[in-house]
Order: C-alpha cells, then sequence, then structure tokens
C-alpha cells in the first residue's frame, strides 16, 4: 500500500483535490490503519504551525475555513494552544528552578558568546576608527549585560520555587471585573430592568445568567442595544455549576457598554452549529 | 478490555435514523457486530474501537459538526442489518462501515442544504461564522487544569515522551526527536505515531474533563 504523503494529506485536511481524490484518500484509510494514523498526526503537526504562525497565508486561509467554523474542530485548536502553553511554561519553571544545572550551562554559554563577541569587536577595532568607536559602545553594553545576568541568576537562585505550581490565572495581571446575575425577561417591562452600575476602572462586566440543572451544551450570547445594533457576541460558553446552582456567565469587555439599555440575547449551538435563542436578558446600564 | 458502544445502546433510548425510523441497537446485536469482527472478543473489541475511531475521524474531516453522533449512526446501522441478515462480504469489514458512512455522509449533506433553503426563506437562526470560536480566558484556565490533570494521569514514559516531543523549540526540535527516537529504539516514523496517539489520549481526556465541568 503506498504512503500518503504529506503534501496529500494536507490538501485532504484543508478540504482541497476533487471528490474523486478525496474518496479515493478515505479509502486508504479505511484499508490501512496506518493511513489514518499519518493523516492524523499530519493534523497535529497543521494545527501546531497555524498556532505558531507557521502556515502560508494561502493555507492559513484554507485552515481557519476548515477548523474555526466547527465546535469540535475548534476545541482540537483550543486544546493543541493549552499543550503549547503548559510545554512552554514547563520549560520556563525549570529553567527557573535550575534543574540539572541547565541554568548554569545557559550562563556559561552566554559568556562564552560575550567573549567570543568581545574578542571579534577587539579584532574589528583595529580595521577602522568609526567602527572602532561603535564597537566599543558594544563592548560597553555587553558588559552591562553579563552584569545584569550575574545578578539576575543570583535573584533567580533566591526564588526557587514552586513557581510552576502557580495557577496560570495568577500569573497573568486581570483586569477589575463587576459581577451581576441576570433574570430572564418573557416581556420587556421598564419598572423591571435592572440596572447595572459599571464603575470606570472596571474592564470586564461578567453577566451571571442562572440556568436549570441539566442545561448542558454549548452556548452564545449576543449583546444588542433595544434598537437592535448588535455590539458583541461572545465565544462558546459553558454552563457551570456553584454551590449547587448552575449558571452561564458571560464576561462582556466594559469598554462595549455605555449609559444605555441593552439586550443580551443567549442561545444554544446545537449539533450542526446552529444556533438557537433560548432568553433575552434585558438591562440598563450606568456608568461613573 | 471495555468498549464503548454507541450511544443509543448506552442509553437504551430509541434511536432516530435520519430515515426516520426507529431501531434500538440491542445487546444482541452489538455481541453479533463483534463477532462479524473478530472471533476472540478482545480482538474484535480492538476492531471495533478501531473503526469507530476512523469513522469519528472521517465525519470531522468532512467538516460534519457531530462526528461521534454521525459515527454512531454508521455503527448502528451496520448492526442492523447484521441482524436483519446481511453478510458482510468486504475482505475487511472496515471497508463496509466506510460504504455506510458514505451513505450517512450524504444524508447528512442533503439534509444541510434543506436547512440552508429553509434558511433562506425563513430567516432566524444564525450560522457560526469562521473564527467566531475565540475563548474567554476562563474557559481558557479550565482547559490548562484539564490537562494538568490528564497530564498527571499519564504513565511516567509517556508524559516524558509527550514533553519531550513537543516541548523542542525549533532550532532543537531534530536533534531532540532524534535522540529521543534513539532512546525509545523506534524509528522518527514511529515516535511521531506514539506521539500522535498519546497526545490524543491527552485530548479525550481534556473533552471529558471539559464536558464534566459543563454539566456540573
Amino acid at each position: 500500500m503506498a504512503e500518503l504523503s504529506r503534501d496529500e494529506a494536507v490538501a485532504f485536511l484543508l478540504g482541497g483535490g476533487t471528490e474523486e481524490e478525496r474518496e479515493a484518500v478515505e479509502r486508504r484509510l479505511f484499508e490501512d490503519e496506518t493511513v489514518a494514523d499519518e493523516v492524523a498526526a499530519v493534523e497535529d503537526e497543521l494545527i501546531d504551525a497555524y498556532i505558531a504562525g507557521g502556515l502560508p497565508p494561502s493555507e492559513r486561509g484554507q485552515f481557519e475555513r476548515a477548523y474555526l467554523s466547527s465546535p469540535e474542530r475548534s476545541d482540537k485548536v483550543a486544546f493543541a494552544r493549552a499543550l503549547r502553553e503548559r510545554l512552554s511554561s514547563d520549560v520556563r519553571g525549570r529553567s527557573i528552578q535550575g534543574a540539572s544545572g541547565r541554568p548554569r550551562a545557559l550562563l556559561a554559554a552566554l559568556a562564552a558568546a560575550a567573549v567570543i563577541l568581545l574578542a571579534m569587536s577587539s579584532f574589528l577595532f583595529f580595521q577602522d576608527a568609526k567602527t572602532r568607536l561603535e564597537l566599543e559602545r558594544a563592548r560597553s553594553e555587553i558588559a552591562g549585560l553579563k552584569t545584569s545576568n550575574d545578578q539576575l541568576a543570583q535573584q533567580l537562585e533566591k526564588t526557587r520555587g514552586p513557581i510552576a505550581a502557580e495557577p496560570p490565572s495568577s500569573r497573568q495581571p486581570e483586569a477589575l471585573i463587576a459581577s451581576f446575575e441576570l433574570s430572564p425577561a418573557l416581556v420587556r417591562d421598564t419598572s423591571e430592568t435592572r440596572t447595572l452600575v459599571v464603575p470606570k476602572s472596571i474592564g470586564e462586566v461578567r453577566l451571571i445568567l442562572p440556568v436549570e440543572e441539566g442545561s448542558g451544551g454549548t452556548y452564545q450570547a449576543t449583546l444588542t442595544t433595544v434598537d437592535g445594533a448588535k455590539l458583541w457576541t461572545s465565544g462558546p460558553l459553558r454552563t457551570r455549576a456553584e454551590k449547587s446552582k448552575n449558571s452561564i456567565v458571560v464576561g462582556v469587555p466594559a469598554n462595549r457598554l455605555s449609559t444605555n439599555d441593552y439586550i443580551l440575547t443567549l442561545g444554544r449551538v446545537d449539533a450542526k452549529g446552529r444556533i438557537r435563542d433560548v432568553d433575552d436578558y434585558f438591562f440598563r446600564v450606568k456608568r461613573d | 478490555m471495555a468498549v464503548r458502544r454507541p450511544a443509543g445502546f448506552r442509553h437504551n433510548s430509541l434511536r432516530l435514523t435520519s430515515r426516520g425510523k426507529n431501531w434500538v441497537l440491542r445487546s444482541g446485536a452489538f455481541e453479533k457486530l463483534l463477532l462479524t469482527l473478530d472471533p476472540d472478543r478482545e480482538r474484535a473489541a480492538e476492531k471495533y474501537e478501531a473503526i469507530r475511531r476512523r469513522l469519528v475521524q472521517l465525519f470531522q474531516w468532512r467538516g460534519c459538526l457531530s462526528g461521534e453522533t454521525l459515527a454512531d449512526d454508521t455503527i448502528d446501522r451496520v448492526s442492523r442489518r447484521l441482524e436483519e441478515g446481511e453478510v458482510i462480504r468486504a475482505s475487511d469489514p472496515a471497508i463496509y462501515f466506510y460504504g455506510v458512512a458514505r451513505n450517512v455522509l450524504k444524508e447528512y449533506w442533503t439534509e444541510q442544504r434543506k436547512e440552508q433553503t429553509l434558511e433562506r426563506s425563513s430567516g432566524p437562526v444564525r450560522e457560526t461564522p469562521a473564527g467566531q470560536w475565540d475563548l474567554d480566558h476562563q474557559e481558557v484556565d479550565e482547559r490548562l487544569e484539564c490537562l494538568d490533570r490528564c497530564l498527571a494521569g499519564l504513565s511516567r514514559e509517556n508524559k516524558q515522551l509527550i514533553m519531550t516531543y513537543y516541548r523542542s523549540e525549533k532550532s532543537g526540535k531534530i536533534a531532540d526527536r532524534t535522540e529521543l527516537a534513539n532512546r525509545l529504539k523506534l524509528s522518527a516514523g514511529a515516535l511521531r505515531i506514539r506521539a500522535h496517539r498519546i497526545r490524543g489520549q491527552l485530548e479525550e481526556c481534556v473533552t471529558e474533563c471539559m464536558g464534566k465541568r459543563a454539566d456540573g
């Protein structure tokens, strides 16, 4: 059985080729499991290349059309991002903790590079007066960097500890968040409209929408004005359980909200990727 | 070996095929299906899982929005045919499954086209355009937590393999992977497939973890 080439696999994954060509590949997937494994491995590499920004523009467009328009394939991309994030943080954590003398080797390599650079700059110094002056400046910078490096290494030794155990969210600076609970309204009644006071310092407004137990699946929220102007749409949302209550949390960037009346429409994504509206939530925002 | 049975069997509920007929995948039909794949139940279970995996992949690679559901539908149809007395004549049963899957796919496309026609005339169902599925921060954090849990569940050898295989930066990647392949006494191709399979296990584990969080 002839192996599938990488180009054939990529074309298949991105939806290219004629129908006959695609059927021929599919038959081979079922005749030989190694072909299926090969295509799946190429898929991993394609996704990783996309995340790393390594796909050429023509393939990037095809990839986004094929992979970002369905929940299942988007989940594969999201998983790949998480894997890359976790493995990158593992590399950072290991170098900070000084495992197996690696930072020392790294410093030694840096020192060697600095020495080599210094040697080169000394050679060139005698060649050109102008270059000599610029190289003199470079030498000073390198010396300064080496000193900073030594100081950093000492600081890193002091901070050796369970940095890798820190949850990801606490390593990132977080915008101020204001949370409000909303209830759906069957009929809009201005006397009942909830008013949310949102100070200027708030970066994100979290709208908590209680849902019934068993309301699984994927949702999407859309924010519009009461005139119908669409302002913002969320990414995929899922129900969360907290203290025996289920809810969907919608994080709206605060810069989308001014003093005005709004409607948040919650839609549920069906198996075919279409969104069917479930509830509307009316609220008023007052910005300080 | 535990075998993942199609959803219709697991929930013991009526399952509507796209032709509108009700059919329940009973235990007897499922056992007959396994026997068709191999007289040895363990090997039959492995073949079943391999076929199911390829069916899910086929539907996902064809851009269908619910590969698992369509794969289970295909398996249900094959089981029903076997129960009704049909005999699989293909030299490899997997090819037979592919043939049935092609019909399921064609019906899926027909249904999609019908619904697009309906939407043009009636309106309010919204499609999800490409690029719409960007994640919010909380989901990203949850996915990372699930990934940590799933990585901890791997064997030491598998964890080390996947961390080394995917960790390498571009410049050192080939050298690191060559060294890893030599250490494990694998060819580069075999290492690649093994890394892919472990990654697949992790991905399934994370999907399950995320699903449990969503259901509360």
